[in-house]
């Protein structure tokens, strides 16, 4: 086990920090229930985005709800409970990607040296939806934990501003890693229909 | 439809979690981790009682007594800093993602500099010990030559050389994680 593996194994049990009033446990399985429900979807796509082998998927998403259930008892509604989710599910899945093979984490770019040029000879003007997800997971899988954030979270649709505050960019860096992205989908995933 | 609906249209068929389920998990990783520190105390209660047996029951010179007494002394606290100095941090669950990268390489750069130091400070307090034991069975037997006692002091060497070995291979192997992890922030 790398050293690398054993900080990250020692992350399951970060409570609530100095200050604020831990929820009583109740209360973080009723918020945890409404997270559950309200977020399923989106944390299954975001642990689809981050792993390839659904085995491996089903483990990322329990342990993205293990730490979201262990967490809520420090959230203290200084910001959203959107951005708190999202912040929590990222970090697991960051640290998912840590514990992958050198090799493999030194093979990750950024959106900035990807060129917009697709891979692919050709993009057709209309490609079929299976195949959209299947470029759009192999366009994510090559990304860094950062850029892999920024994409997951404009593809759910969230605002530029929120992006920010849920990744802990500025909102100028957001906004320039966005356009990038927007002409990267454009190219080389869906040419003609994103905007 | 754009790629942002076909994103969102994607099928799911995980089933749901639950709180109690999750409880269960919670349960079991505390559980594990409990185990593993309690073989950890075992191990080391074991080694003090084992020492502890011989000074109190087996008749040795004066100077293995006080190596053997030294010896107790170094392992509890052995015992004590390493498990202060190795525990990891625990990670603040909301960070961003750039502040959660950065906590990472800290946290990895303190490992790196608790391996760099260990045998710096693990030998100082374990060797003398083992040395006084060796040179007190020398003692008690004159019969045996300088050569003897030599030969007898090598498996210390040895161990010593094993010990910075292991230390500098893992503090290097840090070394590497860090480059690795600067890959994926830079």
């Amino acid at each position: 086990m790398s050293a690398l593996t054993e900080t990250l194994n020692a992350d399951d049990h970060a409570g609530p920090s100095a200050g604020d009033v831990p929820l009583a446990r109740q209360s973080v399985d009723a918020l945890f229930d409404r997270v559950a429900n309200e977020f399923a979807a989106p944390l299954e796509r975001l642990a689809r985005a981050h792993e390839a082998d659904p085995a491996l998927q089903q483990d990322l998403l329990q342990d993205i709800h293990l730490a979201l259930w262990r967490s809520l008892g420090g959230f203290n509604e200084r910001c959203s409970l959107r951005t708190w989710v999202y912040r929590v599910a990222h970090n697991v899945a960051a640290t998912h990607l840590l514990r992958q093979k050198r090799t493999r984490l030194q093979s990750l770019t950024t959106i900035d040296e990807l060129s917009i040029a697709s891979d692919e000879a050709e993009v057709p003007a209309t490609v079929d939806e299976q195949l959209v997800l299947t470029r759009l997971t192999a366009l994510i899988h090559r990304l860094k934990p950062v850029d892999r954030q920024l994409i997951i979270l404009h593809l759910e649709g969230i605002a530029a501003d929120d992006i920010a505050e849920i990744a802990g960019l500025s909102v100028p860096n957001v906004h320039t890693k966005l356009h990038r992205i927007r002409e990267l989908l454009a190219a080389r995933i869906h040419s003609g229909d994103d905007k | 439809m754009t790629t942002e609906e076909i994103w969102q249209s994607q099928a799911l068929d995980a089933p749901r979690i639950t709180p109690d389920y999750l409880r269960v998990r919670a349960h079991d990783s505390e559980r594990a981790a409990r185990r593993r520190n309690l073989r950890e105390y075992i191990s080391n209660a074991f080694g003090i009682a084992a020492m502890v047996f011989v000074l109190m029951t087996v008749k040795v010179a004066a100077w293995t007594q006080v190596g053997i007494a030294l010896m107790i002394v170094s392992i509890g606290l052995y015992t004590w800093r390493w498990s202060r100095l190795a525990s990891p941090a625990t990670t603040p669950e909301d960070l961003g993602a750039m502040d959660m990268l950065r906590f990472h390489r800290r946290e990895l750069e303190r490992q790196r500099e608790v391996w760099r130091r260990k045998w710096r400070w693990s030998l100082p307090l374990l060797v003398p010990s083992m040395v006084l034991m060796i040179i007190g069975k020398h003692v008690g037997q004159m019969s045996m030559g300088w050569a003897t006692l030599i030969f007898q002091l090598l498996p210390v060497l040895v161990c010593c050389a094993i010990a910075i070995g292991v230390c500098e291979f893992r503090a290097s192997r840090l070394r590497r994680e860090i480059e690795t992890l600067d890959l994926l922030v830079n």
